[in-house]
């Protein structure tokens, strides 16, 4: 014993003064979580839209290399650049359906919600399939979000298969222990299928509960796959840190009979 | 946010925005870096204020943060290059504490070798020692074992020794030159 313990503990440091109002940071975390619940919001959009293109495309009219470029009208979006797809339903009319059964069904389930929006239900490119996004509040604030995904047969065959869903991953280690072992935090290692006695199969995923402190949720997410070839996903956007609905809403929410295409 | 949380977290961050960047630049060896690290923890746990809050005392969960901040900024590519050394300004201010003299000349010496301890012995010594925390209150906060954080402040300990004999020497030979 050198007394460097000692020496640590009585170590005094020149301090400058504080160069920042600890008061203000209140303000700028506000505004920086508005900002994030907008941007998770998009994200989540443009994720759900660019899986289903990129299933979109193995079905789609095979587009040469060499075949001149699609005439493609001023201020192209996204999809209007792409290979088409020849309609194969029209859901227009299911959509209105749609709207009304989630805001009938989400302020039984998501307790404590309040000024539920159905923001949006698009079909994606004549398939067979329905995106909702959904935005509500709860007690610690606004900037909760869902996006219901409903898939009929074609869709499913083409989006993540129940054989795909849960692939090993990775074990979850988070701290001064992942650290040195050298291992990533906040993996998204929980994946649970759970059979049913109608003959489908829910699938829950996510990250595991206890994330390192600070790190984004990226949510959770339930995913039925009916004996019939459909499917209902229900992706729960975790906004900044607070409570997420659990794994029973969520799959109340996907085995909801109500949620076909038909 | 309620209000009222919002005014807890206010005097939250007002009563610990100092100590908090002390430990802070213990781990970083850098005050601007310091201060942006505190900031940035504060705004986090802004976000799970209502939650955390609720369960008792934050000064552990906070201290999470900003070792998580602060391992995570070192991982940044621009980072991975730099080599601080902890010098200390020639002519130090006035304590924000408001303490009259201080021997600063073993804090310097200390300063610099504290940052040649690999990080995370650095955080067990910095939140054992420097910030004077129980192992049990260091194992909350690096989110490890209390095994894990002895091992961690032992090993920081022998390299901080390790880190004065060099100084030590280093001076030795350069005052018989």
């Amino acid at each position: 014993m050198d007394g460097l313990e000692d020496k640590l503990r009585g170590i005094r440091l020149a301090e400058p003064p504080l160069g920042f109002d600890p008061d203000k940071i209140a303000v700028t975390a506000r505004k920086q979580r508005n900002r994030r619940a907008v941007a998770l919001t998009g994200v989540a959009t443009l994720a759900v839209i660019a899986a289903a293109v990129a299933f979109a495309a193995p079905g789609g009219p095979a587009v040469s290399p060499a075949a001149p470029a699609p005439v493609v009208p001023a201020g192209p979006s996204p999809s209007t650049v792409l290979p088409p797809v020849s309609p194969k339903v029209n859901l227009e009319a299911r959509k209105a359906g749609i709207t009304g059964h989630l805001m009938a069904v989400l302020p039984n389930v998501l307790t404590g919600a309040k000024d539920i929006q159905v923001r949006s239900v698009d079909q994606l490119r004549g398939w067979d399939i329905l995106i909702a996004m959904v935005a509500y509040r709860d007690a610690s604030g606004p900037g909760r979000s869902l996006v219901v995904t409903i898939s009929g047969t074609e869709a499913t065959k083409l989006g993540f298969s129940l054989e795909d869903s849960c692939k090993p991953g990775r074990k979850a280690v988070t701290g001064l222990d992942a650290d040195i072992a050298g291992v990533t935090s906040g993996e998204p290692v929980d994946c649970v299928k759970l059979p049913q006695a109608d003959g489908s199969t829910v699938v829950v995923t996510g990250t595991v509960p206890s994330l390192p402190p600070g790190d984004v949720d990226p949510g959770r997410g339930a995913t039925v796959f009916r004996a019939d070839g459909t499917s209902v996903s229900v992706h729960a956007g975790a906004g900044d840190g607070g409570p997420r609905p659990a794994d029973e809403q969520l799959i109340r929410l996907v085995k909801d009979p109500e949620f076909t295409l038909g | 946010m309620r209000s009222g949380d919002d005014v807890g977290f206010r005097e939250f961050a007002s009563d610990k925005a100092l100590p908090l960047r002390r430990t802070a630049y213990l781990l970083c060896g850098d005050w601007h870096l310091a201060e942006d690290l505190v900031q940035l923890a504060l705004i986090k746990l802004h976000r799970v204020w209502p939650k955390v809050s609720r369960n008792g005392p934050v000064d552990n969960y906070t201290r999470q943060i900003l070792v998580r901040c602060w391992l995570d900024e070192r991982r940044r590519p621009w980072r991975r290059k730099e080599n601080r050394d902890g010098v200390v300004p020639d002519e130090p201010a006035a304590p924000a504490d408001g303490t009259d003299s201080v021997d600063f000349g073993i804090s310097d010496s200390l300063l610099r070798a504290l940052a040649e301890v690999p990080p995370k012995q650095r955080a067990a010594v910095v939140l054992r020692y420097c910030a004077d925390l129980p192992v049990a209150e260091v194992a909350v906060a690096l989110r490890c074992s209390e095994g894990t954080v002895r091992s961690q402040a032992a090993r920081g300990l022998d390299a901080l020794r390790a880190a004065l004999q060099r100084q030590h020497d280093e001076a030795v030979s350069g005052r018989s030159k």
